[in-house]
């Protein structure tokens, strides 16, 4: 898939006089995107709009080069959709309902079976897709939610909140489910609140704040090449003052620091400045912007 | 020199035909059968539907063996039936709201109240092909089952007929189509009032119970409103029997005391009462729905 | 005699107690306790944490041993109770009040504070915006918040808070991770219990591990992983020249594994500090330039996969 898998130009949307979205401009290009935003910011509304279950009020929206609501029915024959709320009938079994779920989405009645099968293997649930949804525990309802957003093969996933009460093999499994749908062909727009998450999945990221875009662009542009991020073994004022000797910038965290050099390699500096002073690296890396930083910085709360 | 050979198990992607709204149409019709008749879930669902099916058809079979066993007896009999087609919607109507009741608050609450709508709503399917589709698929099981006994009834008929089978159902045909033409209306009428309510109750068995409950008061109701002589549009209200009400219009027979007649309209009104409100009630299913999102 | 899992200055004792439902033991002989400060409580669904966490709080009864809280066996002598709050993970709150009325309700139940302390509580969730504003209108992020205000209110003791993050945003998040440590830093005993670990390492200095009903784990998390001596620590190295690297690691005894891929080495080693002290020289003599040194398996995530797996 070449071109934007999102596009939205002039977005708006309102809940009677609470402006949800107030003028939404994307363009989204395919891999696997976070969205962001705290809770009222609008990121439960533009999924709904994505996917032509709200009308926009002003603006327009493609999704996957199909413009929504004009191709309605051939977008949402190409997107899946995995709701944060529960959406599963508990009367029906597991297999049985992703079987449903595919049929609904045009797979005739041999194939939706056979990718349920498939599909149900892919997450992770197997002599239990045979039993009925009710007794299923959070994990395995959340894998039977994902199960039914891929099984008809769509080339683009909304995830809201796929991690939700997962517990930390469950999260991690569920991550990993999610990097791996891209090797299959499989793009994914993955909402968060755990930012932590975001950074571990995604390549793209959107921020969405009081119903505007705050920021939208790749995940590895929030490093910089010339900035170290330093831990050290034990005291590190004698390495600070080593580096401010070499001619670098340091600023200090508690046990972390930023180091900046304008003329040299900065991370020459610092193997030469611990080698002198015989301290140890406990983490060196580039120093990375986390999402965190900039939420704080641009974002207000809700209230 | 010996081979072996590894199989890549890892994601194939769908490369067979997509059978869009037309494809998830039907899925959604069938669906909405098994639901209905408690298929493929478990035995407990399909106890009800099933129940009611052979209530309805009882009489007609036991018409059929006790004109068998009379044997002789059976021209005389064949025409004293003990009740006529027309008087057998006495109890096919009643059969058919109860599952009316049962059944469309089964197609819609569970699907809101589980969120199941959240998975249609990412489907090429409208709000609008949502509801037809379940309307659809009670349709064909109500009209089934109000249908199937008049069938049996008249196939029996036709057996035990003094005449033969051949010559009995050439001469009474039209009872088919007028017995179908009737149970179609019995069902509009019921399924409409049963969305109605389904989309708003919380639980299948309150939706029901409102439902029943409202129907069956709309008619001693009504009755003494327009026994007062002043209130005859009340007429109108007499839910349970402006089906029957036409019904009786179309199978020229008068099986008994229609409160719309007592009020002084005509079957047509009776038939526009039908309409209008399954017109209005379709409206509002549909709005409902629509607020939803 | 204190070890990692028991902490000084102890204000709830968890004394050898087992929970079982009928067959199923649900907890099986734990003895541990808290203090000051912040412990993070850890453990897979249905491995026996909520259950312990309910024990602690009264709100069930041990099959067997007991908890003492302030030295007292609460079950016994409810009044301790005002003591200790309870943040729950369900939805425990009145939707028609407002927050104000909310937090002042659970003042007058503890018997903790007035209007004054039901105030501050608010203002330290920062919610005093919308103080006046029926909760049920609120947000899932605002309504935990105001569950944590309420649990405030005067000050309790004991701070138990059981995925106290659900559902808010990642400011909200933030300003609650530093309000927690706040807290313990002033000396109460708050116990978070969270399947967000990145979160729990944040803002907890001292983490139990709960696995099939037993505790797996305490202590701080370096001070964990350290104890798993026979898992080697993974670390990734990124130099201009990772096999002229790998060469001269080759040799060191400590280093079990050396794994090259691209321009990242992936090391095994038993002592990642001798690894982390020895670098900087290594590489100045070898000409290389070290950009990464990025231990993998450090974080509590690393190590809680290696005490879920290793049963």
């Amino acid at each position: 898939m070449d071109g934007p898998i999102i596009t939205t130009s002039g977005l708006q949307f309102a809940y009677g006089d609470i402006v949800a979205l107030a003028g939404v401009d994307l363009e989204v290009p395919p891999g696997r995107v976070g969205l962001v935003g705290a809770n009222g910011a609008g990121k439960t509304t533009l999924l709904k709009l994505l996917l032509g279950i709200l009308p926009p009020a002003a603006g327009s929206i493609g999704v996957l080069g199909r413009p929504v609501p004009g191709d309605l029915l051939g977008v949402r024959s190409r997107v899946g959709f995995m709701p944060e709320s529960d959406c599963l009938p508990p009367d029906q079994t597991a297999a049985d309902f992703v079987a449903y779920a595919a049929e609904l989405a045009g797979l005739p009645v041999r194939a939706a079976r056979q990718r349920a099968s498939d599909v149900l293997t892919l997450v992770g649930l197997h002599e239990e897709r045979f039993r009925y949804l009710k007794e299923f525990s959070t994990g395995m309802l959340q894998r039977a939610k994902l199960a039914q957003a891929i099984v008809h093969d769509p080339d683009l996933v909304l995830l809201d909140e796929p991690t939700a009460g997962l517990d930390p093999e469950g999260r991690e499994e569920m991550l990993g489910l999610v990097i791996r749908l891209e090797e299959y062909g499989i793009h994914s727009v993955l909402s968060s609140h755990v930012l932590t998450d975001i950074e571990r999945t995604c390549d793209w990221v959107v921020m969405l704040d009081g119903g505007r875009v705050l920021r939208s662009g790749p995940l590895i542009e929030l490093s910089a090449a010339d900035e170290a991020a330093l831990e050290v073994l034990g005291d590190p004022d004698p390495v600070v003052a080593g580096l401010e000797a070499a001619g670098a910038t340091v600023t200090v965290d508690g046990n972390a620091m930023t180091v900046r050099h304008q003329g040299a390699d900065v991370f020459a500096v610092v193997r030469d400045v611990l080698a002198d002073t015989g301290a140890g690296i406990r983490r060196l890396g580039p120093h990375r912007t986390t999402l965190e930083d900039i939420f704080m910085a641009g974002a207000d709360g809700d209230v | 020199m010996s081979e072996g050979v590894v199989f890549d198990l890892g994601y194939a992607p769908h490369e067979g035909e997509r059978l869009g709204r037309p494809g998830a149409l039907r899925a959604l019709y069938r669906d909405g059968l098994r639901k209905v008749l408690g298929l493929r879930r478990r035995a407990r669902s399909k106890v009800f539907p099933w129940m009611l099916l052979g209530i309805a058809v009882l009489p007609a079979l036991f018409f059929i063996a006790f004109g068998i066993l009379a044997g002789n007896l059976a021209d005389n009999l064949a025409e004293a039936t003990f009740f006529s087609h027309s008087r057998y919607f006495e109890m096919t109507g009643v059969i058919g709201l109860i599952f009316v009741a049962l059944a469309s608050s089964e197609l819609l609450v569970p699907d809101r109240v589980h969120g199941v709508m959240a998975v249609y709503a990412s489907r090429p399917l409208s709000m609008v092909d949502y509801l037809a589709g379940r309307a659809a698929s009670l349709g064909t099981v109500v009209f089934a089952f109000m249908e199937i006994p008049h069938l049996v009834l008249f196939f029996g008929r036709a057996w035990v007929s003094d005449g033969g089978f051949g010559s009995y159902v050439v001469e009474n045909v039209s009872v088919l189509w007028e017995t179908s033409l009737a149970s179609l209306l019995y069902f509009v009428m019921y399924a409409a009032l049963g969305f109605l309510v389904a989309s708003f109750a919380s639980r299948p068995a309150i939706a029901a119970g409102v439902l029943v409950g409202v129907v069956s008061i709309s008619g001693p109701a009504t009755d003494a409103l327009v026994s007062t002589g002043t209130f005859r549009v009340a007429g109108l209200l007499a839910l349970q029997h402006h089906p029957g009400y036409v019904k009786d219009w179309i199978m020229g027979d008068d099986v008994r005391r229609w409160i719309p007649e007592a009020a002084g309209f005509g079957p047509t009104a009776s038939l526009a009462a039908i309409v209008v409100i399954a017109a209005l009630s379709a409206a509002v299913v549909v709005r409902r729905y629509r607020s939803l999102r | 005699m204190t070890t990692p899992a028991f902490a000084a200055d102890a204000t709830i004792e968890v004394r050898a107690v087992s929970k079982w439902f009928g067959q199923k033991v649900a907890v099986s002989d734990v003895s541990c306790s808290f203090g000051p400060g912040v412990t993070g409580l850890l453990g897979p669904n249905g491995a026996g944490k909520t259950t312990l966490l309910r024990m602690v709080c009264g709100l069930l009864e041990p099959s067997d041993g007991e908890v003492l809280v302030l030295g007292e066996n609460l079950r016994r002598r409810p009044g301790g109770y005002r003591n200790l709050a309870l943040v729950p993970e369900e939805d425990a709150v009145y939707g028609f009040l407002t927050t104000r009325e909310f937090v002042r309700y659970a003042a007058v139940l503890s018997g903790l504070g007035g209007a004054a302390e039901a105030d501050a509580a608010i203002e330290a969730v920062e919610l005093q915006d919308a103080a006046d504003r029926p909760i049920s209108g609120f947000s899932k992020g605002m309504r935990q918040r105001a569950k944590v205000a309420a649990a405030l209110v005067g000050s309790p003791g004991v701070l138990i808070l059981d995925e106290p993050l659900n559902g808010t945003d990642p400011v909200q998040r933030a300003r609650l991770i530093a309000l927690f440590r706040r807290l313990g830093d002033e000396g109460h005993t708050v116990v978070v219990s969270s399947h967000v670990l990145a979160e729990v390492e944040r803002t907890a200095g001292r983490v139990l591990a709960i696995v099939d009903g037993k505790l797996a784990a305490a202590g701080d998390v370096a001070a964990i992983r350290r104890a798993m001596t026979n898992i080697p620590y993974r670390v990734r190295i990124e130099v201009e020249d990772p096999r002229r690297l790998a060469a001269a690691l080759a040799g060191d005894e400590d280093v079990s594994s050396i794994g090259v891929d691209g321009r990242l080495l992936h090391v095994e080693t038993t002592d990642l500090p001798a690894l982390g002290r020895r670098l900087p020289a290594a590489a100045r003599s070898l000409d290389l330039t070290v950009r990464l040194f990025e231990p993998e398996d450090e974080s509590l995530e690393s190590v809680f996969r290696y005490l879920v797996r290793r049963r």
